[in-house]
């Protein structure tokens, strides 16, 4: 006990816990202040009604809703994403799955957080579980995320409890109290080791079709109606593949400011950012491919409510923000996702940040504009512009977020120590010995011999 | 089972429960609701007001519970509207309770104008005005606006006690005077009853039947069958979308269309040529005539009128005349309306006798859905009457009037003639305002007396106009006055008492209508309705000649005519053409002295034409601080709270103007600014501008909205003309 | 049971939005003033769309009154979270003010656009004489909740009560809400669809009645009738 912390191996991992950083405290003022100033909005709504904001009628769902698809779709960056790693052993997982998996934790509360926002009375949300109903799909909703929820969070921690016992060598005081009672008597003995390997791959299973059935069902919000543009089959997998999509942009944002931040370099390697931008561009292929089939099926099948909806993203109120969106989602994202020479760091970097604007503009116009939009010729049209309250409230989501990953890296090390270990030592073997395993053309040859 | 401390709570609260319900349906439970729903049915009370919203006074059921007012339905035994009723019905709850209303009398403080007043007490008040018609009684006026019945006798009798010949009027409709036109043509002096419910072609000319024409509520039920109406009018509005066939000829042209269609009538033998031969005057060239051989209508309209230049006179293509005369000649009863409220342009006498001239050639006086007269109910006359003077702005230039009271009227806003106004009022010694809201005239007097909201005061009302039914409407107040207001019939009779007139000794208002209504009891006719089922058998034996007495005393009749407030006499509708016709004839030769009258200025020219019309919510003139209604100026007007320039899409194209701008209209008259919303409901060589907002002063929420068309109109003397040319531009924002 | 529905005639119809006016004061819809009105959040429960077709002079329109559609499968009530919409007693879409948590969904579900929502606390902000005239019969709603057209249920309710105490079958009350009451061209006709003998039955099954977006499938019970033929 009580050995420094900067004479271990990955020291640099557990420096941003014991040591304080210079930024720590400005930092926490200024998201303090962003989130206050948040709460006093939420105050002022709550006290006075949903007024201050900008919705109205017919476009009574906006920027809250719009958040929440948004959060949650960036929720997928975590927790799914690390555990297809993890069950397709991919090996250049390691220094990802923890930063991911907290994203998930921290932007899933958010996410949710957005729709108690949204509520009109949000004190009689327990309604909610006295008279709920099952067969409104605000209740799978609430089901699905909760069920996310706990298990993205058992899936953060499951992994982290081997962490906890090397902090609590070095920690004291409250911190030392804190990682004796999370440790949960971790000795790394070979039989905890294995039930540890055993509940994280029971885990990575349970946790994708929960996830995929998270956004499947937050579009389901959406095309359970009738309305023009949301009533469509290719929802659910379109919202899941944007909600991939648009998590690991986030999580290529967040690595990029960690390893910048806590001087991750070694462990967040460019060949980390090559393999994300890959996958970024897959994501933004699909999402292009679901885009075109999604507006081509509405514009072919020229069903006059629809028509009117989808000639407002082409030429009408709503133009700017679709094309906005197709530019931020594909056009430039694609020469710098497709190039080795730009799907560096800074190249993908620039691409999810693009693509973060892109996903939350996609989330707002296909809400808005259905919404402005009603079925039939003879409703009126409507407008929306969100309020500053809206505007403070989202600041305040991500001030949140900010503010969590803070709370959050100076109490865990943001890279798995254990993982990391277990790569420097066995990873070669491991892989030596799987390879090895299906080296191929290798049985026929025994065979033959 | 175990007898734990919880166990013996849990049985205990069953058991209580379990007996606590059993006592509840045992004893008395049904008899318990049944109670409680008799005394909820019994809650509801019912007063009978008469509605003040426009000039149809439609009769109003108020409900109360615990005497709050809390709501308003229609009366079904009312004549006019029969249990509808219409937005300002409705919102006269709220009306009521306006915060803005004026309260308690005021003194000007500050110079004229400045809008700077002091509370005073009524009697400092009175005396002041008393002491001024002391003065100089025969310079005393009375200016008023909209209104019928008893208060408009005891203004007559109020001036001719005093001497003073000046009884002025300012409004666009006069439902109980007959037109110029029936005056010139039929020599009527009661106005005549249009039979929409009997025609089968009604051919209006610009007459908005269905938002602010006469009883709105009473021409659509009767208008909502198998009438086929043809309404000529500009604008595409609500009552020309009901129509069967609608044309809009440009503005000021009705009365050439009307002489193209006697064109065709004529040409095709569609007329009455019995009625014409026996009734009128003027159709043929006059041949007893020794000297120039006087031109006859016939000869007229043959020769001007063919519908080639009609068309290019009015814009209305000759097919169309021909459909219009086809249906109108039909032979089924028709029936033409030269009543358009702001009259028909520069040549407005030339107009309504034209289109009058159609009904003759129907013969549609004294036919069923023709014309038919009714008779006054036979109220207690107060004294001889006063014609009122319809031009009251010449009547005060001319200077003669040093003291004006101003009753329901704010010329200062409603008129053309707004600095003509100014300068004539501001020659007054003193101006003393009735008005409940401090409008713009208002705020120009020396004296505010306010009078009572409808609902708290005695009101009745004659209605001559609706054919088959010769109606008198009374009501009692069923509120409470607001503040310390006075209804300003009381105020008058009180003057009147101050002033020693003994013909208007009454010890108060309601004892004035008493003695009137006694008229009513002793005329041994009429009836007061008292239930639907009651009426129709009565209605059969009137019809079969038999009268027979409801009431036994006048105190019983009084007392019935306060609650149902309807006295109505099915039986007084004069179809006989002598009564139609009183001077012998149906008289065509004004109409030809008129048709040789010059065009002022040019028909139509390229410019742009302002076109002012009333709003169905605003059409009682005094709407604009009722947020309600205010709030329900969508449909095809505009927008909630706004009264917006509407445009067609064509000209505002050319203007780079898109719903939601601001323009400026500029006319030879003055300017303003609004935003505008496009339309197709407006010809591209047209503007309209809704009229019941654009106030300066008129309470919180009705001052500084929206526009005054008046500000732009051009000024035709007494007329009200309702359009202009203009020029349009859009207003860049910043 | 009664199945309670609507026919409007729009060929009577004239657009005189007194029906929405009557609707408005019988059910105790405040006005929300003008910046919330310009926001688009004005409460009518009956509202008047303009339907203009043509170019002037050839044009047509129609002044359409819809209420809340009163659908026989409702697509708002498929959505609410905690019951507080739901198909009520004669087929009346139902709205509980006191459960409803305001989440908006029956609003964005519904074709017909005809929920409401209260975005500040309109009826509460109104002075305290014009609360006193509200309606007794008809709650005002607090803010945050959604409220729509009921077919003034509350009047069918003291017509069971009427029923009751003149010892006639409540099931068999009969009862017209305040547009009907209202409406001057009468054109709207109110009773029980299900009854083969009512006006409003035998012309909801006439050849010139249709309903608004049939094709949804959502059912509504309210009719309109279209223009005559032998009008041109």
């Amino acid at each position: 006990m009580d050995r420094d912390f900067r004479h271990e191996a990955d020291a640099v991992l557990m420096r941003p816990i014991f040591e304080r950083p210079k930024y720590f405290y400005p930092l926490l003022g200024f998201l303090l202040s962003v989130i206050a100033w948040a709460a006093y909005c939420y105050y002022l709504q709550f006290n006075l009604g949903l007024g201050v904001t900008g919705m109205n009628q017919p476009v009574s769902w906006g920027f809250y809703v719009t958040n929440f698809v948004f959060f949650i779709g960036i929720s997928h960056a975590g927790t799914l994403i690390s555990a297809i790693l993890r069950m397709t052993q991919a090996e250049w997982r390691r220094p990802i799955t923890r930063i991911a998996e907290m994203i998930t934790v921290a932007v899933l509360g958010i996410g949710g957080m957005n729709v108690l926002l949204d509520l009109g009375r949000i004190d009689r949300v327990a309604n909610v579980f006295m008279y709920g109903r099952y067969q409104s799909p605000l209740l799978w909703d609430a089901t699905s995320i909760t069920a996310y929820m706990t298990a993205s969070a058992l899936y953060l921690f499951i992994p982290l409890i081997p962490d906890i016992a090397i902090l609590r060598q070095h920690a004291t005081g409250w911190r030392g109290g804190l990682y004796g009672v999370l440790s949960l008597g971790w000795r790394g003995t070979e039989r905890q080791q294995k039930i540890l390997n055993r509940c994280i791959g029971f885990m990575a299973v349970l946790v994708i079709p929960i996830a995929i059935s998270v956004h499947t069902v937050v579009a389901f919000v959406f095309s359970m109606t009738l309305q023009p543009m949301w009533h469509s089959t290719i929802f659910g997998p379109y919202f899941v593949a944007g909600a991939i999509f648009s998590g690991l942009a986030g999580l290529i944002i967040v690595m990029a400011v960690l390893r910048w931040v806590f001087h991750l370099q070694d462990y967040l390697q460019p060949i980390h950012f090559n393999y994300l931008g890959l996958l970024l561009l897959v994501m933004s292929l699909f999402w292009f491919y679901f885009t075109c089939a999604e507006y081509l099926t509405a514009y072919f099948g020229n069903e006059p409510g629809e028509m009117r909806v989808f000639w407002s993203k082409m030429t009408g109120e709503y133009a700017g923000y679709f094309w906005l969106m197709v530019m931020c989602n594909f056009v430039l994202p694609l020469p710098l996702l497709v190039w080795r020479r730009f799907r560096q760091v800074t190249g993908t970097v620039i691409a999810s940040l693009l693509i973060s604007v892109g996903m939350w503009l996609e989330r707002y116009i296909i809400i808005v504009p259905s919404m402005a939009n009603p079925r039939g010729d003879l409703l009126e049209k409507g407008h929306y512009t969100a309020s500053y309250v809206e505007w403070s409230l989202m600041a305040g989501c991500f001030a949140l977020f900010v503010l969590i990953y803070l709370l959050f890296s100076r109490l865990f090390p943001l890279v798995s120590i254990w993982e990391a270990r277990e790569g420097r030592e066995k990873t070669l073997e491991i892989v030596a010995a799987r390879v090895e395993r299906y080296k191929l053309g290798e049985g026929r040859l025994k065979e033959e011999q | 089972m175990k007898l734990s401390r919880r166990n013996f709570m849990l049985t205990t609260a069953t058991g209580l429960g379990a007996w606590g319900l059993q006592a509840c349906r045992g004893r008395g439970g049904a008899e318990a609701i049944k109670a409680v729903e008799q005394w909820k049915n019994q809650l509801k009370q019912t007063r009978f007001a008469l509605c003040d919203g426009c000039a149809a006074r439609c009769g109003l059921n108020c409900e109360f519970v615990d005497d709050r007012l809390v709501g308003i339905r229609g009366a079904a035994l009312h004549p006019v509207n029969q249990g509808a009723i219409c937005p300002k019905g409705l919102d006269l709850k709220h009306q009521r309770l306006d915060e803005d209303r004026l309260r308690v009398p005021l003194r000007r403080k500050g110079p004229r104008g400045s809008g700077e007043f002091e509370e005073v007490s009524w009697e400092s008040a009175l005396t002041q005005v008393t002491l001024a018609i002391q003065s100089s009684p025969q310079a005393t006026s009375l200016l008023g606006g909209q209104y019928r019945g008893s208060t408009d006798d005891l203004f007559q009798t109020f001036l001719q006690a005093l001497g003073s010949p000046h009884y002025l009027r300012l409004r666009c409709l006069q439902p109980e005077l007959p037109g110029e036109h029936l005056r010139r043509m039929q020599g009527l002096d009661s106005p005549v009853a249009y039979d929409l419910a009997g025609a089968k072609v009604v051919l209006s000319f610009g007459c908005n039947l269905f938002e602010g024409w006469q009883s709105p509520l009473y021409q659509a039920r009767v208008l909502a069958g198998d009438t086929d109406l043809i309404q000529i009018d500009p604008r595409y509005s609500l009552t020309a979308s009901k129509a069967r066939v609608w044309a809009a000829p440009h503005p000021g042209t009705d009365g050439i269309l009307a002489l193209g269609l006697a064109n065709i009538l004529l040409r095709e033998g569609l007329y009455d040529a019995g009625f014409a031969h026996r009734w009128i005057k003027g159709f043929e060239a006059d041949q007893t005539d020794r000297g120039p051989v006087q031109k006859g209508f016939k000869n007229l309209v043959l020769q001007g009128y063919g519908p080639e230049r009609v068309e290019a006179l009015t814009g209305i293509p000759a097919r169309r005349l021909y459909q219009i005369a086809h249906l109108f000649g039909g032979g089924g009863p028709s029936v033409a309306l030269a009543e358009r409220g702001p009259g028909y342009g520069q040549r407005d006498a030339y107009s309504k006798m034209a289109i009058h001239s159609l009904n003759a050639l129907v013969g549609s006086p004294g036919r069923v859905g023709g014309m038919t007269l009714q008779a006054r109910p036979p109220l207690t006359p107060l004294g001889p009457a006063l014609r009122a003077d319809n031009d009251p702005l010449s009547a005060l230039e001319a200077g003669e009037i040093k003291t004006l009271l101003l009753y329901r009227s704010n010329p200062l806003y409603s008129s053309a003639a707004r600095t003509r106004w100014a300068a004539a009022l501001d020659k007054l010694d003193l101006l003393v305002s009735f008005a409940t809201q401090m409008d713009e005239t208002s705020r120009q007097a020396d004296l505010i007396l306010p009078d009572l909201h409808s609902l708290e005061r005695w009101q009745d009302d004659v209605t001559l106009h609706q054919a088959g039914v010769s109606l008198y409407s009374l009501s009692s107040p069923v509120v409470e006055p607001w503040g310390r207001g006075r209804a300003s019939e009381e105020v008058v009779l009180e003057l009147a008492r101050r002033l020693n007139l003994h013909s208007l000794a009454f010890p108060d208002y309601p004892s004035l209508l008493r003695l009137r209504a006694e008229g009513l009891f002793q005329a041994r006719r009429g009836r007061i309705p008292q239930a639907r089922e009651d009426s129709e058998i009565q209605q059969l034996l009137m019809k079969q000649g038999y009268w027979q007495a409801q009431y036994d005393d006048f105190a019983s009749f009084w007392t019935a005519l306060q609650a149902q407030g309807v006295w109505l006499d099915e039986q007084a509708s004069y179809r006989g053409r002598a009564h139609l016709m009183p001077q012998g004839n149906f008289d065509l030769r004004p109409l030809l002295q008129e048709a040789k009258q010059p065009w002022v200025a040019p028909l139509h020219r390229g410019g742009l034409l302002l076109v002012s019309f009333k709003p169905f919510a605003l059409s009682g003139g005094r709407n604009a601080n009722q947020s309600r209604l205010l709030e329900s100026l969508a449909g095809p007007f505009g927008t909630a709270w706004e009264g917006p320039i509407l445009l067609n899409p064509t000209t505002a194209k050319a203007r780079d103007l898109r719903t939601g701008d601001l323009a400026r209209l500029v006319s030879s008259r003055g300017e303003l600014v609004g935003p505008v919303k496009l339309t197709e409901a407006v010809g591209p060589a047209l503007i309209f501008l809704p009229f019941g907002l654009g106030h300066e002063f008129f309470g919180k929420r009705g001052s500084g909205r929206g526009v005054n068309p008046n500000h732009l109109l051009a000024d035709f003397g007494p007329n009200l003309v309702g359009h202009s040319y203009v020029e349009l531009s859009k207003v860049e924002a910043g | 049971m009664s199945r309670w529905g609507m026919v409007i005639d729009l060929e009577k119809c004239n657009g005189c939005e007194a029906c929405a006016a009557a609707c408005q004061a019988e059910c105790n819809q405040p006005p929300v003033g003008e910046s919330e009105a310009r926001m688009g959040r004005k409460i009518s429960w009956l509202k008047i769309s303009e339907e203009l077709t043509g170019k002037f002079p050839d044009l047509h329109r129609r002044m359409i009154p819809q209420p809340c559609m009163q659908c026989d499968d409702p697509p708002c009530v498929r959505v609410c979270p905690v019951h507080a919409t739901y198909l009520g007693e004669g087929g009346i879409v139902a709205q509980i003010y006191q459960r409803c948590i305001g989440c908006r969904f029956c609003m964005a579900a519904c074709p017909y656009t005809v929920k409401y929502f209260n975005w500040y606390n309109y009826a509460g902000g109104l002075p305290a004489a014009e609360q006193e005239a509200m309606n007794p019969e008809v709650s005002p709603r607090p803010r945050g909740v959604v409220e729509k057209c009921t077919f003034c249920h509350h009047r069918l309710l003291l017509a069971k009560d009427q029923a009751r105490l003149q010892g006639n079958d409540p099931a068999r009350a009969v009862y017209h809400p305040a547009c009907e009451e209202a409406c001057p061209a009468k054109a709207i006709y109110f009773g029980d669809l299900d009854d083969s003998t009512t006006e409003v039955a035998r012309l909801a099954q006439s050849h010139r009645a249709s309903r608004l977006m049939e094709d949804l499938g959502t059912n509504p019970k309210v009719y309109y009738l279209a223009r005559k033929e032998n009008h041109g």
